[in-house]
């Protein structure tokens, strides 16, 4: 577990930097995409519920976001930590499993 | 004394203790972001110079084309040029000889400070430069070019670092001229690196490609330094201003060096 969250920590802090340094160069229509908002919502979605590995990539990347932007700490952690926590609760419990069922229908039929 | 075992006592103080650290690190915010800059700064001058050669590669191999007819029309606007450039000197020459005579002396040029551009923020307006509090900067001093193009104010001062909010800001605006003609107007940011030049009079007339530069209104910026060019009109019989489009002369991607003015 601990392992984990150290190579969590250092994925997320060059990330960062890769984001803001890096990819700053390479707009699409105007907008720097966030690597570290894409990268939340990905490990969230294809984490286990039971696991809150995801929760603490929503935390310090929201806080890694509020470092290297203008904004006070603790704005994107909120948003990030309830994107974390609608996917792993809402998204996982109410949506997946009905589309899931219309695959299965469709199948089905 | 034990810490209660229940899964809603834990996280209530879970998010107490949450509360009660992004408030400490919200107090010293200043100093944590500092922190942060300085240690990350090393990577981040790669991270960005690697960005800088890349996008430029990019950039060359999807221009090739328009640079070659841009080559031919810049060889016979270099012809057209160099002539001037031999009637300037001989004004010039003619210049100086009056100024001695009247002796006026030449502008006092600014006390400046140069910077380096270590991130831009995702939300592009802004970007952070190697200079802060310790070197001088405060808040509200203006950054340009080595070829005194405006980039925009210092916004926020750390220990060594600095905030610059670009003119293309939302929030920035002031006076404008367009070289070479007594048309004044407003010129203001509208955020993704886009400027407009606005409340220009309607019996004025401005074309695309005029250039603009500072006035002395407003009082944000020093005068004389350029803006842009300017792009598409917006003009409708109607009204009695219209506006148009400025492309900025600064390109962040090919920018490494700034420079602050510290005496304005």
């Amino acid at each position: 577990m601990i392992k984990k969250i150290l190579i969590l920590t250092l994925f997320l802090y060059f990330l960062i930097l890769f984001q803001i340094s890096f990819s700053a160069h390479f707009y699409i229509l105007n907008i720097i995409p966030s690597l570290i908002l894409i990268f939340t919502i990905f490990f969230n979605l294809f984490e286990k519920k039971e696991n809150v590995s995801g929760i603490f990539v929503a935390i310090f990347g929201g806080f890694l976001e509020d470092i290297f932007s203008n904004s006070v700490i603790g704005f994107h952690i909120l948003i990030f930590l309830v994107l974390s926590i609608f996917i792993k609760f809402v998204f996982k419990k109410y949506i997946q499993p009905v589309i899931r069922l219309n695959q299965h229908s469709k199948c089905t039929i | 004394m034990k810490l209660p075992r229940k899964p809603i006592y834990r996280i209530l103080i879970f998010i107490i203790f949450g509360i009660l650290i992004i408030s400490l690190l919200n107090f010293y915010q200043k100093e944590v972001k500092n922190f942060f800059y300085k240690t990350s700064e090393p990577l981040q001058k790669t991270f960005w110079r690697a960005g800088i050669k890349l996008s430029n590669f990019f950039e060359t191999i999807s221009e090739i084309k328009r640079l070659k007819s841009e080559n031919e029309n810049l060889k016979l606007r270099n012809q057209e040029l160099s002539a001037q450039i031999a009637n300037l000197i001989e004004l010039k020459k003619e210049n100086e000889i009056l100024r001695e005579a009247l002796d006026l002396g030449l502008e006092k040029e600014f006390k400046l400070s140069l910077a380096q551009i270590t991130s831009k923020d995702t939300s592009q307006d802004f970007i952070l430069i190697n200079k802060g509090s310790e070197d001088g900067i405060v808040e509200n001093m203006p950054v340009i070019t080595s070829q005194k193009i405006l980039v925009g104010k210092i916004y926020k001062v750390y220990k060594n670092y600095s905030r610059v909010m670009l003119i293309t800001n939302k929030e920035v605006s002031f006076g404008g001229k367009i070289v070479g003609e007594e048309i004044l107007g407003e010129v203001s940011g509208r955020g993704n690196l886009k400027i407009i030049f606005d409340l220009i009079p309607s019996e004025k007339e401005i074309s695309e490609g005029d250039l603009v530069k500072t006035t002395v209104l407003g009082g944000a910026f020093p005068k004389g330094f350029l803006i842009g060019k300017i792009g598409k009109i917006q003009k409708s019989d109607v009204q009695s201003f219209y506006q148009a489009e400025i492309s900025p002369f600064f390109d962040l991607n090919k920018l490494e060096t700034l420079f602050i003015i510290l005496n304005f």
